[in-house]
């Protein structure tokens, strides 16, 4: 029963939450998607430039989830990286820091 | 053919380019010009998103486990209805009684979705259709 094909998954490194928002709305479109081309006229095609218009809003949502996702993933990065400079430093590097401001404000 | 979108560099499965309905289903996928008869005998275009070629209806019965029929599904037996289809429907049962068709599953392939999105699509097609009410 179960569709047959290529399925390909995205790997999300953002909030959770988010990414399964983002896919929710994924799935509905698609559904709604799928219940209008099964109530189309019988006599004649559905106007292809209204799909052209939902198929790019829909790339268009489909965009914003990935960036998403990579600013998530940037902000992780970020936040490591913090934590590793501000361990390898440690507080002698503010003290110096602030003389050197002290210096120049003279 | 829906042209392919800009790539995306952060997805490797971008690379590959999504499934047409003629890369999946050959080079005729529906029927040419599916037409009816008026009562008045003149004839009138059916929609042929809803009139699969024998071939892709197979294709689609492989997908789902399914198999071909053919039905008239815009019109009455014959006598009962004054409108008369030029030529069936084919159709796939599935495993559980339902019928889809397998020309709106053709047009799935359509948009350029990639296969995971089309697979979403066919399975809600098969949850829209519920399987025939039992009579006994």
């Amino acid at each position: 029963m179960a569709p047959t094909g290529t399925s390909t998954s995205s790997s999300s490194t953002g909030s959770p939450s988010a990414s399964a928002s983002a896919a929710s709305d994924q799935t509905m479109f698609l559904q709604l998607l799928v219940a209008q081309l099964e109530n189309q006229d019988p006599l004649n095609p559905v106007d292809g430039t209204t799909f052209v218009t939902q198929l790019a809003e829909f790339q268009q949502l489909d965009t914003e989830i990935s960036t998403g996702s990579d600013v998530s993933s940037i902000l992780q990065d970020l936040n490591g990286l913090v934590a590793a400079t501000g361990a390898n430093t440690g507080a002698g590097n503010t003290g110096n820091n602030t003389g050197a401001t002290g210096a120049n404000a003279s | 053919m829906v042209a392919s979108a800009a790539p995306s560099a952060s997805s490797a499965s971008a690379a590959a380019a999504p499934p047409t309905a003629q890369s999946v289903f050959g080079p005729n996928v529906w029927m040419t010009d599916p037409i009816g008869r008026n009562p008045d005998g003149s004839s009138f275009e059916y929609n042929p998103i809803y009139f699969a070629t024998e071939t892709t209806a197979q294709t689609v019965a492989q997908m789902v486990g399914g198999q071909v029929i053919t039905e008239n599904v815009f019109t009455q037996p014959a006598g009962q209805d004054p409108f008369v289809q030029q030529q069936p429907n084919y159709m796939v049962r599935m495993p559980n009684g339902a019928v889809i068709n397998p020309g709106l599953v053709a047009s799935f392939y359509t948009f350029g979705f990639p296969q995971s999105q089309i697979d979403t699509m066919i399975a809600q097609e098969a949850a829209n259709t519920p399987p025939p009410a039992q009579t006994t």
